[in-house]
């Protein structure tokens, strides 16, 4: 008889591990069914990837300047587009200019004042280095990111486009705000004189930098301190590119979308129109995603109401949205760097407003859009109210070095300065009846960079990247920028940013 | 500090680039202030200006063209017959003595009648061409590596037949960058520091 009982109690516990088993098993299936996985592709690593989210994108991974410039003292000046990354920030203690910023700002004993562009300009013509970033950004949000005390005598809404620190006066961090021509020193009290690290980042950048003048040295006109990059050699690159769509079919599409609509994809209506755009569309239009049949994609959420949001809080938002709808993996399984290029502040009457964030893909370095951007992301509050990704895929990519000859940057601007005046004049730069001059145009030039720029698909989604002079010109906030080929000088198209 | 340490680096990345072929011609150059008639009305030399000092290893030439020519553009430094024929690069004082006699010369002066020393052209660089076919262009180049010198700056305007219908000189001077003179300090004696200071302070004292 024990026996017998002990028999049974081994049949009933292999009993209940069998329902058990089968319990866990039925759940599996239906999730595999439900998820509409290929059982054969399956594994438990996709169970804890549920959301396809990949690793967050950090703040300091996307945020760095578009150039260092570098006045040697002696009327010559160097400027480095490439490695600026490096330069910014490496990691902790290294000899970067968020280190040596970390290593001036460590004290209270600072002061701030406002000073003339004058005094600005005299004082980062000696010896110095200034970090240049595309955009003003606000400083609170910079040293923010690096967990850089902000000094009390700075003001929260205090914008930068310029960091700058001169050997002239070592004692000084000097900011600069293109869009308010506002000027900031900030001062701290020292006994010995040191320079926190930045004639490390100064010989660094050296190393990067391409020869450059300002343009009144070049043209001999006085008052226009433009740096003109004069490299001996320059590459040029001619890219041809495809976009995601056509690389990753339709397949990748629907990837996509379940990223964006989850456990209520099964529930999302699915429109084909015939020139092959595909629209996903849950409830009423709530949610939409448009997969565009150029190979762009648009995701609006009208849920999201215009609210007051925060610069760095929303940034974080905007990266932890990116990150959980496939990151910066393309269509080939590529994970592609990113740079934080614009921001656009959106206010409306009630003081409402939502912020929305361009990024730049770096190839070799960060490639501009002529039309449109790589991607961008509006986070109105706690909400995401739009993303918008058109990824490029390069697949036929050549370069050629070459000389620079008679086709300066000041050469460019000398043989296309009328063209450029009466383009500037349709695009509400010039008032009516106001007499159009090189000078009047000079006036208006804010940077002249040589970089890549992607032009425009045709109908299969397909164009090229090349690289050009890029003339920037700014008025009120209001910015055009415009390409002409570093080959013939010849206009190749412009944006208004 | 920082300039001696960018020059040690320089120094070695380019200490295969260091000779220089100063080839010689025995052109013989009256006087860098020669007039040459009159000058060409469309090309201005915006950069080195004339009498210019420089104290940088690099050099800038900008040529402003309002009208569509060619010019020959050549970089020169000015040298002198050394002791056993060697050409030796002229001092400064060389070159102080050397304007002074020409100036002197052209005033018609009957104790001096020759300059001391023959000012010879050593190349330093390639000669340049450029052609502009509109109504504004620039010819812009930069020289490297220079050393302390006198330096000529030639521009001349190539017409047809390829003759040369005008001429225009500028003279440089470089010195080692550690004879630069100490600008004074933007910040210096700022009252406006103090204040503001003050005001800051304030406004911290209120932030609290």
């Amino acid at each position: 008889m024990p026996d017998n009982g002990k028999s049974r109690n081994v049949k009933e516990t292999i009993k209940s591990v069998a329902l058990v088993v089968l319990f866990l098993l039925t759940i599996l299936l239906l999730y595999v069914y439900w998820k509409d996985i290929n059982p054969k592709s399956f594994n438990f690593d996709n169970l804890k990837n549920q959301e396809n989210q990949k690793a967050v994108i950090l703040i300091e991974d996307i945020l760095y300047p578009d150039a260092f410039e570098i006045s040697y003292g002696d009327e010559s000046y160097g400027t480095a587009f490439h490695n600026t990354k490096e330069l910014w920030y490496e990691e902790e203690g290294k000899a970067d200019f968020v280190t040596a910023l970390k290593g001036f700002l460590n004290t209270k004993d600072l002061f701030t004042e406002e000073i003339t562009k004058e005094q600005y300009e005299k004082v980062m013509e000696q010896e110095s280095i200034k970090a240049v970033f595309d955009l003003d950004l606000p400083v609170s949000f910079i040293l923010k990111t690096y967990d850089i005390n902000i000094p009390k005598t700075l003001s929260q809404q205090d914008m930068v486009s310029e960091i700058g620190y001169s050997f002239a006066s070592m004692e000084s961090l000097f900011l600069k705000n293109t869009e308010q021509n506002k000027y900031i020193r900030i001062v701290r009290a020292q006994e010995n004189i040191d320079d926190y690290g930045f004639s490390d980042v100064y010989l660094n950048a050296d190393l990067y930098a391409e020869s450059a003048y300002p343009l009144s040295a070049l043209l001999g006109e006085e008052g226009y301190n433009t740096l003109v990059p004069l490299p001996l050699r320059l590459t040029h690159n001619l890219f041809t590119y495809t976009n995601e769509r056509n690389q990753g079919g339709e397949e990748f599409e629907r990837a996509l979308a379940k990223t964006f609509f989850g456990d209520i994809f099964d529930f999302t209506r699915i429109i084909k129109e015939a020139q092959g755009t595909v629209t996903y569309m849950y409830g009423y239009g709530q949610r939409v995603l448009v997969s565009e049949s150029k190979g762009a994609f648009y995701y609006t959420n009208q849920e999201a109401k215009e609210s007051i949001s925060d610069y760095y809080d929303s940034l974080d938002k905007a990266l932890l949205f990116i990150s959980k709808h496939m990151g910066t993996e393309d269509a080939q399984g590529v994970t592609r760097d990113l740079k934080l290029c614009d921001v656009k502040l959106q206010k409306n009457d009630l003081g409402q407003r939502g912020i929305t964030y361009t990024f730049c893909l770096i190839g070799k370095e960060p490639v501009k859009y002529k039309t449109g951007e790589a991607l961008s992301v509006t986070v109105k509050g706690d909400k995401i109210s739009d993303y918008k990704r058109d990824f490029y895929l390069t697949y036929k990519e050549q370069s050629e070095i070459l000389s620079l000859g008679d086709y300066t940057a000041v050469n460019v601007l000398a043989k296309n300065y009328e063209d450029m005046l009466h383009k500037l004049k349709e695009e509400g730069f010039f008032e009516e009846g106001e007499k159009l001059s090189f000078n009047g145009l000079l006036d208006l030039l804010t940077r002249i960079t040589i970089g890549d720029v992607r032009f425009d698909k045709n109908n299969e989604g397909i164009g090229k990247i090349e690289t050009c002079f890029i003339f920037s010109f700014s008025k009120e906030g209001e910015r055009i920028d415009m390409y002409y080929s570093i080959k013939d000088a010849l206009f190749m198209g412009y944006s208004i940013r | 500090m920082i300039y001696q340490m960018r020059t040690k680096r320089r120094h070695k990345f380019f200490s295969g680039l260091l000779i220089i072929a100063l080839l010689f011609v025995m052109l013989h150059t009256f006087s860098p202030l020669t007039a040459y008639g009159t000058t060409d009305p469309d090309v201005t030399i915006v950069n080195p200006l004339d009498g210019s000092t420089l104290y940088s290893n690099s050099l800038l030439i900008s040529v402003k063209l309002t009208a569509p020519e060619t010019i020959r553009i050549n970089v020169y430094k000015q040298m002198r017959q050394g002791d056993n024929e060697t050409p030796v690069a002229v001092t400064f004082t060389e070159w102080d003595k050397y304007a002074a006699e020409l100036k002197e010369i052209e005033a018609g002066s009957e104790t001096v009648t020759g300059p001391s020393i023959k000012v010879l052209n050593g190349y330093v660089t390639d000669t340049f061409f450029f052609t502009s076919t509109g109504n504004l262009a620039f010819f812009t180049k930069k020289i490297d590596n220079l050393t302390v010198g006198i330096y000529k700056v030639k521009i001349e305007t190539i017409g047809q037949n390829d003759q040369i219908v005008y001429t225009k000189e500028h003279i440089l001077f470089v010195k080692e960058k550690t004879e630069q003179p100490v600008q004074a300090s933007v910040f210096e004696n700022s009252q406006k520091g103090t204040v503001s200071f003050l005001q800051n302070l304030l406004r911290s004292i209120f932030k609290k």
